[in-house]
């Protein structure tokens, strides 16, 4: 582990959060793929 | 002034807080008629899930949407707002060791919402309201059924004034000083919201009430969506208050998680308070008649200020129990705080469950569906049922029902029955209710229509090929469904065996599970002078 | 503790994990509104469609014009009633070469008429309700917009691909709303 780190008090949650955060990007993203091949709408 | 009431007050021996006897009565009715209306909701959730999985398809076409009425209304509005009253008397009396200001008005506003509970849920059993939860207009049903509504509302507004006045006395009788502890904090901030939620709701039954009675020619269709889902949308925000002020008072329960930093729980309060009550825009996205920057500006909480609280919680409250733990010695590698924590208390259990469901589900899901474009491919599929139910069930639910294994013993003072099964309770509501909405968001991308009796289209002019995964996947839902209401059984028989039968806990017992909190009833206790 | 009265002076700076967190929340949410007028501007699905009050009898009005000036044929269809099959004629309307508007009339239980369409041209949908509220959910595009009565929601539509598509609708109106089911055609 880094300094940085080291001077978390809570790197288990920030881990887990990280992964929170990749999965909602994951998500966000696939739902604008999605979007993109449906019909033209106005 | 405050020696007046001493004798109507007894201390908890397990957590030091002084607890207003009145108020616990009045805490556990309460709870009591939550948890009948739970069950009453869970029974009709069952036949629907079953009715909705094309291989059973077990209700006739009425009785369906009769029960998807009565489900919506048990469920979201009565089990939700009983235990939530608990919750305020709770948060107001115990934890601020203040007493309640009107005992008899606490009752006369249970009374009102019992009635109206009552009277809403005759009307739907009889036939007379098959309206479902929205009750759209022109759909009209019978008065006595929005009268019930407003009942309740009116009710659940002076519980909250009620909530209020107990600020108040506690202050200027000296039972309270300083800052609000974060959970009466969290607590208040949810009943803010919810003056704001019941006035929408007046504001939408009253006239619709007088429209089904014949005083009022014609209900706007568009008029009333907005005003409903200021209502029906709003009131969810006030269960996502409670239920992350729940998530911190049972990290305090448990293993005595301290917030890492009141200023950043606190400040995320505030911005549930700024942004989320406009998300009820989320139900208009696609509605004739707004503008595409009424519709961005809303759905986004105003620039997405809800959204950053929770995620501020998110990081917040396990941060706070992983400090604690860390505290106590479990500092091996990144997530021996994790792996060592009390997962055989069921309270710590179901409210970690019911963090990672609501933010791995019901967070991501509602935030994605609620874009302003990605809403089109959204809108009334079961893709929203799949969301809102990691959210009010998976999350809310789930948290209400973990804290009510501590209120059990804690304010009702009962030894709890079936400890063994409690154990595993919230795994299996959490599981079923997992699979069920798994089940929903995909059938709901596939194209699958909310609130419908026969995605078969037997009786239909055009029978539409829904593919074989859409079909697997609602029996998922059906198989979800069994699973969750298998923990809800388990849930409510336990409530309600050790509420009316559980031994009762002498003075100075151990419960079974040991309570964390008693250091931090002595180091920061409540003002005892 | 969440249930015990902080201590006097709460207000502290943050760790360096908060800071960090807090730095992605923020940004989080920035990016997540920059999308949607983004998507605006520079996308394709966007519900940002025109409405106008209507009352249902002129509605119905400019949907028999409509059908009557551009009904190609008619389909006919089978329905169950219980034990009982009933034989319907449903209008196929194909809009003729100029015409951009199309009306769709939802009552309860049916869409009104069936549409028939030119792949890649783009139409401009009207969609109002007869009496209760329904929706309009095309399928398998998974498209959905609600349709409310005194309203006419115009949608701006190309569609872009050949086909058979389902409207079926996914707001609750009454009894017989899982029969309420429409039909689009797309032609190359």
């Amino acid at each position: 582990m880094s300094e940085n780190k080291e001077k978390f008090h809570a790197p288990g949650t920030f881990t887990l959060a990280i992964i929170w955060f990749l999965w909602f990007v994951i998500l966000y993203a696939t739902n604008w793929l999605a979007l993109s091949e449906n019909w033209f709408l106005r | 002034m405050a020696n007046n009431y001493a004798s109507e007050f007894r201390t908890c021996e397990t957590t030091g807080l002084k607890v207003h006897l009145p108020a616990e009565r009045l805490f556990y009715v309460n709870a009591v008629v939550a948890v009948v209306c739970l069950l009453i909701g869970g029974i009709m959730a069952i036949l629907i899930a079953l009715t909705r999985w094309q291989a059973v398809h077990l209700l006739p076409a009425d009785l369906f949407y009769r029960f998807v009425t009565a489900h919506g209304m048990n469920m979201l509005v009565f089990w939700i707002v009983f235990f939530e009253m608990a919750g305020l008397l709770f948060a107001s009396t115990a934890v601020l060791g203040s007493r309640l200001p009107a005992p008899k008005f606490g009752w006369f506003n249970f009374l009102l919402m019992l009635v109206g509970a009552i009277l809403t849920n005759i009307m739907i059993f009889t036939g007379e309201a098959d309206v479902l939860f929205t009750s759209y207009p022109p759909l009209k049903a019978h008065p006595h059924y929005y009268l019930g509504i407003i009942l309740f509302a009116v009710g659940a507004l002076f519980a909250c004034i009620h909530f209020m006045a107990t600020l108040v006395v506690a202050k200027k009788e000296g039972y309270h000083k300083g800052s609000y502890p974060l959970f009466t904090f969290g607590i208040l901030i949810a009943v803010i919201l919810a003056f704001f939620t019941l006035l929408m709701g007046a504001g939408t039954y009253v006239p619709t009430w007088l429209w089904a009675m014949g005083f009022l020619e014609n209900i706007e269709p568009g008029l009333y969506r907005l005003g409903f889902w200021g209502f029906g949308h709003a009131a969810q925000q006030i269960n996502l208050a409670a239920m992350v002020s729940i998530w911190y008072l049972i990290g305090t329960l448990t293993v005595g998680a301290v917030p890492v930093n009141e200023k950043f729980s606190r400040g995320a309060f505030l911005l549930y308070l700024v942004g989320i009550n406009v998300a009820s825009a989320h139900h208009l996205l696609v509605d004739p008649g707004y503008s595409a920057s009424y519709r961005i500006f809303n759905t986004s909480y105003i620039i997405y200020a809800a959204t950053i609280g929770s995620m501020i919680h998110a990081f917040s409250i396990p941060a706070a129990i992983e400090t604690a733990q860390r505290a106590k010695g479990f500092t091996n590698g990144l997530f021996e705080w994790l792996t060592k924590a009390p997962w055989g208390n069921p309270a710590f259990a179901g409210m970690a469950l019911s963090i990672v469901i609501f933010g791995f589900g019901g967070g991501v899901t509602g935030v994605t569906q609620g874009v302003e474009q990605i809403n089109i491919m959204a809108h009334n599929t079961l893709r929203l049922p799949g969301h809102f139910h990691v959210t009010v069930v998976g999350g809310s639910t789930l948290a209400f029902m973990s804290l009510t294994y501590y209120a059990l013993p804690l304010v009702m003072r009962r030894k709890l029955i079936g400890a063994a099964f409690a154990k595993y309770q919230p795994w299996i509501f959490a599981i079923g209710i997992s699979i069920m909405s798994t089940g929903m968001s995909f059938a709901g991308i596939l194209g699958v229509p909310r609130r419908h009796y026969d995605i078969s289209f037997s009786s239909a002019v055009f029978q539409v090929p829904f593919s074989a995964t859409a079909t697997t996947m609602m029996g998922l839902v059906g198989l979800g469904a069994i699973i969750a209401f298998v923990g809800l059984l388990i849930y409510c028989l336990i409530a309600a065996l050790t509420a009316f039968f559980g031994e009762r806990i002498p003075p100075k017992m151990e419960l079974h599970y040991p309570p964390h909190a008693k250091e931090g009833a002595a180091a920061g206790a409540p003002a005892q002078a | 503790m969440s249930i015990f009265i902080p201590e006097k002076h709460w207000w502290k700076p943050l760790g360096p994990d908060e800071k960090l967190w807090f730095k992605i929340c923020v940004a989080t949410g920035l990016a997540l509104f920059a999308m949607m007028p983004l998507w605006n501007l520079a996308g394709k699905q966007n519900p940002t469609h025109e409405s106008y009050m209507v009352t249902p009898e002129q509605f119905n009005e400019l949907t028999e014009k409509f059908v009557a000036e551009n009904k190609v044929r008619d389909e006919v269809v089978k329905q169950k009633f219980g034990d009982a099959v009933i034989e319907r004629r449903i209008p196929v309307v194909h809009p003729k070469p100029g015409v951009k508007d199309v009306y769709l009339r939802a009552r309860a239980w049916e869409f009104y008429p069936i549409l028939e369409l030119d792949k890649g041209r783009e139409y401009r949908v009207h969609m109002s309700s007869m009496d209760y509220q329904h929706g309009f959910s095309l399928q398998p595009q998974n498209i959905n917009f609600q349709i409310l009565a005194g309203h006419d929601l115009v949608v701006t539509m190309t569609p872009r691909e050949s086909g058979n598509f389902y409207i079926i609708c996914n707001e609750y109106c009454a009894i017989g709303h899982h029969t309420m089911i429409g039909k689009i055609i797309v032609k190359e």
